[in-house]
């Protein structure tokens, strides 16, 4: 897991329960993977995902809890699969990009528009995070830094710099 | 960890920690007393309590321990 994962700390260690986990988080990660992949590939997707679990589960050593830790996974690899994908798309699924986020998305639509549809592509991973995590969760800078694993600060500054771009995109459409 | 978004509503990941019973008593008190004075958090919740029969059986999902060793390199960054 990098660092953008932010992994656990904690001293327990030791094998997952991976079944336990899937039964009990299964469907949170494929609800989280489903703003980014409709339909089947969002069952393949999943199955990736816990394919990675079981790669990494030596480093969950809980400091934060499996549902925060899974969901930080999530995102990460689902923003860096569509990263990865040839084809132009936005970052979500298009029938999702307002279902039961935080109503932040409202109030903040423009920007986030610029970024679902223009910039994320162009940002680095971990700027992309942020933004995501910002304008579409709805986070704070704290819950933010926790999940990427970063300080504040660095939260705050990202977050200036993702406000600029975003601004100047916006006024070159 | 926090819960609440910064508009005042419940995160997604608060409310998937809820139903997957992870907060601790304190955070599920102020989780519920959100929801009881709000009605769109009230109606996100219980669009995430609809069955969800899409999710494929764990045997599906778990690969061998032979194709661990050998695929999972494959989705390494």
């Amino acid at each position: 897991v990098s660092k953008l994962v932010a992994p656990p700390t904690t001293p327990a260690g030791g094998a997952l329960d991976i079944g336990a986990l899937y039964q009990r988080f299964g469907p949170m990660v494929l609800r989280r993977v489903s703003r980014f992949y409709a339909g089947e590939e969002a069952q393949d997707v999943l199955q990736e995902i816990f394919m990675r679990v079981i790669d990494k589960q030596s480093s969950f050593r809980g400091d934060s809890s499996p549902g925060t830790w899974l969901y930080a996974l999530t995102t990460r690899y689902c923003l860096n699969r569509r990263r990865d994908e040839r084809r132009r798309q936005e970052l979500l699924v298009e029938h999702d990009r307002t279902a039961c986020w935080s109503s932040a998305v409202q109030k903040e639509r423009q920007e986030q528009d610029v970024l679902l549809r223009e910039l994320w592509r162009e940002l680095d991973e971990e700027l992309a995070l942020i933004g995501l995590y910002y304008y579409l969760d709805g986070m704070s800078h704290q819950e933010i830094a926790e999940l990427v694993g970063c300080s504040r600060r660095t939260v705050g500054n990202r977050l200036q710099e993702l406000d600029g771009r975003l601004k100047a995109r916006t006024q070159e459409l | 960890m926090g819960l609440f978004a910064r508009d005042g509503h419940i995160l997604d990941l608060g409310l998937e920690r809820y139903l997957a019973e992870e907060l601790s008593a304190s955070e599920g008190e102020a989780l519920e007393a959100h929801l009881s004075v709000c009605a769109a958090c009230q109606a996100r919740v219980e669009h995430l309590r609809l069955p969800m029969s899409a999710l494929p059986p764990l045997s599906d999902t778990l690969p061998s321990p032979q194709h661990t060793e050998l695929i999972t390199p494959l989705y390494q960054r």
